[in-house]
């Protein structure tokens, strides 16, 4: 074998000729592209090409009813989160006790002469009190608890209308809810480099929906606790805070007082990382 | 030709000038996409996906790299995109097993039977991704350090130290191997 030398740059020389090892290698296995390759991927690319097509032409009826679902699912978790709040046992208990302690006290501002049997008939009667609302609380998460569990097992065909949500290709513009048009700023950071733009002229907001507007999000689970880029979107009154890790996408939302959570991936995460990436690259002078 | 295609992309109508991609740099996407997955069927899967992404994408490349360098990037990408998920699904190639496996004395014998191109490549293969990546732009694509840097989205400096540790353990594997060739 001969020393093979790329270029005079001695961190290039290729000392065992590797390329050449390589092609040999490969050839003696027969990797190599084949006119039948060669057509089948003509073919799937026409055939893409023309199912894309098909797919701009969907009716806006279809894109509507898939907002709608979306929107369904996002109110059905705001309930959800709502009523837990409304029926914490921890907070309607504390809340209760504080009430009849309030009112214990002032009756012992009223009652200041009464002796120390009284005060301790009256810590008893407060307790006893306290143990009716406790048991009340409990008969009321009880019952609300077998409500939930019966309209579960009732819901299950609506759990699986949830779950194929999953097979849903939404936009940029579906996951943040936020128009081009609508927004007043976006903030791109870069967590890798340590790069940080904020973007307020309509022309560079466009530049930006572009990019992002070549992906397709479906919904995902999948923990992710790596960060390559956080985009803050403002809006007329929303915002949209998203995180751009390695596997998942994470966006929390904000309408006035109304907020969610979701998770997405995308189908090549590379690439959007990539284009982020060369998008900054543009506005890093 | 191809200079044309470097430096201007405008002319592209995907319907004819994907076949001139497909054609000029088809071999190098299949035999980058076969280094990484070890499986000729699955490589050509990628191949696919690799054309049809440069198909639609074609319209957005920025000219940042030459057309080459930015379908080498899209390949190392698909390649470990695949690799991810195949992960995730604990569905890891046979071969990956065999060839990552190159540790033991009686390997180390099989392969001393082999010849010495097929002991390359099983030495390259064999490397971490992260060295592997270099040695496959540098040494098997010709990249330049700057185009190597690009490919992988890594900085420069980066790629020479990957260079020049995957130099080092490529030494360790082959020296005494096939010494009496160099």
């Amino acid at each position: 074998m001969n020393f093979k030398q790329n270029n005079n740059n001695e961190q290039k020389m290729d000392e065992f000729n590797i390329k050449h090892h390589l092609n040999t290698s490969l050839d003696q296995k027969g990797i190599s592209v084949s006119e039948d390759l060669i057509n089948r991927t003509l073919e799937a690319i026409n055939k893409q090409g023309k199912t894309k097509q098909e797919e701009d032409h969907r009716p806006l009826i279809t894109k509507i009813r898939l907002l709608m679902k979306v929107a369904a699912a996002v109110l059905v978790f705001m309930v959800g989160l709502s009523a837990i709040h409304l029926f914490n046992p921890s907070g309607l208990k504390q809340k209760s006790v504080n009430e009849e302690a309030k009112s214990f006290t002032l009756d012992g501002k009223n009652d200041i002469a009464i002796s120390d049997r009284a005060g301790e008939l009256d810590n008893e009667i407060a307790t006893k009190e306290a143990q009716e609302i406790d048991d009340q609380v409990n008969d009321t998460l009880g019952s609300w608890d077998n409500g939930t569990v019966e309209e579960d097992n009732k819901k299950e065909p609506g759990t699986n209308e949830l779950t194929s949500l999953s097979n849903y290709e939404l936009s940029f513009t579906d996951i943040t809810a936020i128009k081009e048009e609508e927004v007043k700023s976006i903030t791109v950071k870069s967590h890798d480099k340590d790069i940080r733009v904020q973007l307020k002229e309509p022309v560079d907001i466009e530049k930006f929906y572009s990019v992002m507007e070549n992906y397709r999000f479906k919904y995902d689970e999948a923990d992710d606790s790596t960060v390559e880029y956080t985009i803050k979107l403002v809006g007329k009154d929303n915002e949209s805070h998203i995180i751009i890790g390695l596997y998942t996408i994470t966006v929390d939302n904000t309408h006035r007082d109304v907020a969610s959570h979701s998770k997405y991936s995308v189908l090549d995460t590379s690439m959007l990382i990539d284009d982020l990436k060369e998008f900054l690259a543009s506005y890093d002078n | 030709m191809q200079k044309d295609m470097q430096n201007d992309n405008s002319q592209y109508s995907p319907a004819y000038e994907i076949e001139d991609l497909i054609r000029q740099y088809g071999n190098d996407v299949l035999r980058i996409a076969y280094m990484y997955v070890k499986d000729i069927h699955t490589a050509e899967d990628i191949f696919q996906e690799v054309f049809i992404k440069v198909n639609n994408k074609l319209s957005t490349f920025g000219g940042y790299s030459s057309i080459k360098t930015w379908i080498v990037r899209i390949t190392i990408n698909t390649c470990k995109d695949y690799l991810k998920s195949a992960y995730k699904r604990r569905v890891v190639p046979m071969m990956e097993y065999q060839e990552d496996a190159i540790i033991s004395d009686s390997d180390y014998e099989q392969i001393e039977k082999q010849d010495t191109s097929d002991l390359i490549k099983k030495s390259v293969l064999s490397l971490p991704a992260k060295y592997k990546d270099v040695v496959i732009c540098i040494y098997f694509q010709d990249m330049s350090i700057a185009e190597a840097a690009k490919a992988l989205n890594i900085a420069e400096g980066t790629v020479k130290s990957r260079l020049s540790r995957a130099r080092s353990k490529l030494k360790n594997m082959l020296e005494g191997r096939v010494s009496d060739e160099f």
